[in-house]
Parts: C-alpha cells; sequence; structure tokens
C-alpha cells in the first residue's frame, strides 16, 4: 500500500505535458497550461454572458455580479488608494485566476497552482508589476533612490527583495497547493469516504481562497510601498 | 521534477490575455455602470436637497407674505373702523345739531302759537266781556272808546291774574 501511495505521490509531483506543438521541433505545453486556458474560457464567458445589458436599476444577476466585483474594488481601493486603482484590473484577474486555479480540482482538474512553473510565472509577474509601479510612480530616478531607504546601508536588503519577495510569493502559494493535494491523496488512500470530504473542504476550498487572497494581499502591499510617497 | 522551464512563459502570455480580456469584458463594464449609477443617486439625491430647498424658501416666501397680508389686513380694517367712527361722531354731532334747531324753532313756533291764542283769546273774552257789560248796563258801549276800556281792563285783570 506504502508503495502504491508514493507511486501516486511521485506521479502528482510531474508536470506532465498535455501535448506538443509540432513547430520547432515540437514546443511542450503543460497540463496546467490546457487548464488555465479552460479557466480563462470559463471566465471570459462567464463575464460575456454576465455582463450582457447591465442595467441602471440591477437585477438579482446583477447585483451578485455587482457586490463580488464591488468587493474586490472595495478591498483594492483600501490597499492601494485612490492612486493604485490602475493596478486594480490586473490583481482581480489574478486573484480569480488563483482562487479558480486552486479549487479546480473539485472539477477533476489538475490545479495549474500545483505546477511550480505557474506559481513562478505569477510571482514574476507580481515583482515586474511592483517595480513598474514604483517607476511610474517615482520616475526611475526615484525609483532608484527609493533603494537606500530608509538608510543607504540597507541598499543590499532592498536589492535582494527583488528576488526575495517573488520567491517567497511563489513557493508559499505552490507549497500550500502542493502539500493540500498530497495530504488529500493520502486520506483518499487511507480511507476514500465520508473523511476526504470533511478536509477536501478545508484544503481545497478554504485553504485555496485563502492563498488567492494572501497572493494578491501581498502583492498590494507592496505596490503601496513602491508607490507612496514618502518624501 | 521541481523544476523550471519553457512553460513559465505560456503562463505569463496566458495570464496577461486573460487581463486583457476580463479588463475589457468584465471590470470596465461593471465598474462603468456601478460608477455611472452612484453618479446618478448623487446627483438624484443633490436634486432632491436643492428641491427641497427650494420649496422650503418659497414657503418661507408664502408665509412672509400672508403675515404681511394679514397686517395689511389688520391695518386697513383699524383705518376703516377710524374713519366709520368719526363719520358716526360727525353725523351725530349733526344730527344732534338738527334736532336742537328744529327744537328750538318748535318751540319758538309754539310760543308764537300760544301768544297768539292768547292774544285771540283775549280779544274775545274783550268781546264777550262788552256784550256781556252791554247786557248787563243796556248800553251800546260799541265804539273803539270803548274797547280801549275794556282792554284796559283785561290786561289789568291779566297783570293782576
Amino acid at each position: 500500500m506504502l508503495e502504491r501511495i508514493s507511486e501516486n505521490l511521485s506521479e502528482a509531483m510531474q508536470n506532465k505535458v498535455a501535448f506538443r506543438i509540432p513547430i520547432f521541433g515540437g514546443i511542450p505545453v503543460p497540463v496546467s497550461c490546457v487548464v488555465t486556458w479552460i479557466i480563462m474560457a470559463i471566465l471570459v464567458i462567464a463575464s460575456i454572458l454576465l455582463t450582457r445589458n447591465l442595467k441602471l436599476i440591477p437585477d438579482r444577476k446583477q447585483m451578485m455580479l455587482e457586490s463580488f466585483v464591488g468587493f474586490l474594488r472595495d478591498f483594492f481601493r483600501e490597499q492601494l488608494g485612490e492612486k493604485g486603482m490602475a493596478y486594480f484590473p490586473f490583481l482581480a484577474t489574478v486573484i480569480i485566476y488563483i482562487g479558480f486555479a486552486n479549487i479546480i480540482g473539485l472539477l477533476g482538474f489538475t490545479p495549474p497552482t500545483k505546477d511550480l512553473n505557474v506559481t513562478a510565472g505569477l510571482a514574476i509577474m507580481s515583482i515586474v508589476l511592483v517595480e513598474v509601479a514604483g517607476i511610474r510612480a517615482k520616475g526611475t530616478k526615484g525609483w532608484l533612490k527609493s533603494f537606500a531607504k530608509p538608510v543607504a546601508i540597507i541598499a543590499p536588503l532592498n536589492v535582494m527583495e527583488l528576488v526575495i519577495r517573488p520567491l517567497s510569493l511563489c513557493m508559499r502559494l505552490f507549497g500550500n497547493v502542493l502539500a493540500s493535494y498530497i495530504i488529500m491523496e493520502l486520506i483518499d488512500a487511507v480511507c476514500p469516504i465520508v473523511i476526504p470530504l470533511a478536509f477536501s473542504a478545508y484544503f481545497d476550498i478554504f485553504d485555496g481562497f485563502i492563498q488567492a487572497y494572501v497572493f494578491v494581499f501581498l502583492t498590494s502591499l507592496f505596490i503601496n510601498e513602491a508607490i507612496e510617497d514618502d518624501d | 521534477m521541481i523544476s523550471l522551464d519553457i512553460s513559465l512563459v505560456w503562463v505569463i502570455i496566458n495570464l496577461l490575455v486573460l487581463y486583457l480580456l476580463l479588463k475589457k469584458f468584465l471590470f470596465k463594464p461593471v465598474c462603468k455602470m456601478m460608477d455611472e449609477r452612484s453618479a446618478k443617486i448623487q446627483s438624484d439625491l443633490d436634486g432632491a436637497a436643492q428641491a427641497k430647498a427650494d420649496a422650503e424658501k418659497m414657503k418661507a416666501d408664502y408665509e412672509a407674505e400672508i403675515a404681511d397680508a394679514h397686517s395689511q389686513a389688520v391695518e386697513i380694517t383699524n383705518k376703516a373702523k377710524a374713519q366709520a367712527g368719526r363719520e358716526c361722531d360727525l353725523m351725530l354731532e349733526n344730527a344732534r345739531a338738527e334736532s336742537a334747531k328744529i327744537m328750538k324753532e318748535a318751540e319758538k313756533s309754539i310760543a308764537n302759537e300760544k301768544e297768539k291764542a292768547m292774544d285771540d283769546a283775549k280779544y274775545q273774552i274783550a268781546d264777550l266781556a262788552i256784550l256781556a257789560a252791554a247786557k248787563v248796563i243796556k248800553k251800546n258801549v260799541g265804539g273803539d272808546s270803548d274797547r280801549e276800556t275794556v282792554d284796559e281792563f283785561l290786561s289789568e285783570v291779566g297783570a293782576a291774574k
């Protein structure tokens, strides 16, 4: 039985390639990418369907949609202030995508966030966004100067943060999703009925949303730090 | 097993595409609608406040006008009353004077009448007296001299009376 579990786990850790695009000697398309496409399709089609003929006096469907978007908007407005609202659509996209990616295991797909490449890609985009926001808010000169703040001696630490921040973002998300996936596999192997239900509610749904929230919360925190005028 | 490879690029491309699509199809229209609604609610509330202020101002104006009209009415009534009172006094005065005059004239004419009647009575009494005297003395005492005598006598009698 232990052998079967370890087999399952090592298989679960693999980033399977779904298919290869037959040009340039075959570009591999991983499963995570295909699942991402499915999520994208669901999100975009749902958006188009839900935002058809929006009215000034909303019906129930529109009210739910608006309270969802309004909730995200208020959250980011609180985090970033009015001048950071330009980054709201991107951050909201990321939280919706990660939230969906984390719980899509419920539909039988492999969560894309279990693939380290996905979380790394997300983290790289986050740090690029943070630094771009800093440059846009302070100018290149001010952005470079901000590395020497509050005192010049910690400049090396600030530069290291450029790597540490995305690394921690990436690893936190990856580790959580992978760990919950492994724990669920173990529980499934030990007792496949009833008990996984309770754990699944926590690991697949609650933890999935929490991690999406934490990822975006930290990113917006970094952006807020980058754009605040400390002069 | 845990390694980075080319699929990292896929992730970034996917996310950028998803970002653009969701921005176009979800956030932009929904946020626009929400902003439009809050702008409309704000303008409606402002309009209502404005209308209320206008109505209150109009009410105050009307109330002032009513109060003004009321005081004017009171003033006019008072004036009219005073006028009427004065005219009434005047008329009473006139009437009183008139009646006094009439009374005086009446008294005068009554006195005249009385005097005239007295004279008549004297005259007739004189005649009677003369007749009576003539009968008594069996003598015709007609004539003016006799009459004078009788008149004298009568006035003496009247004075003595």
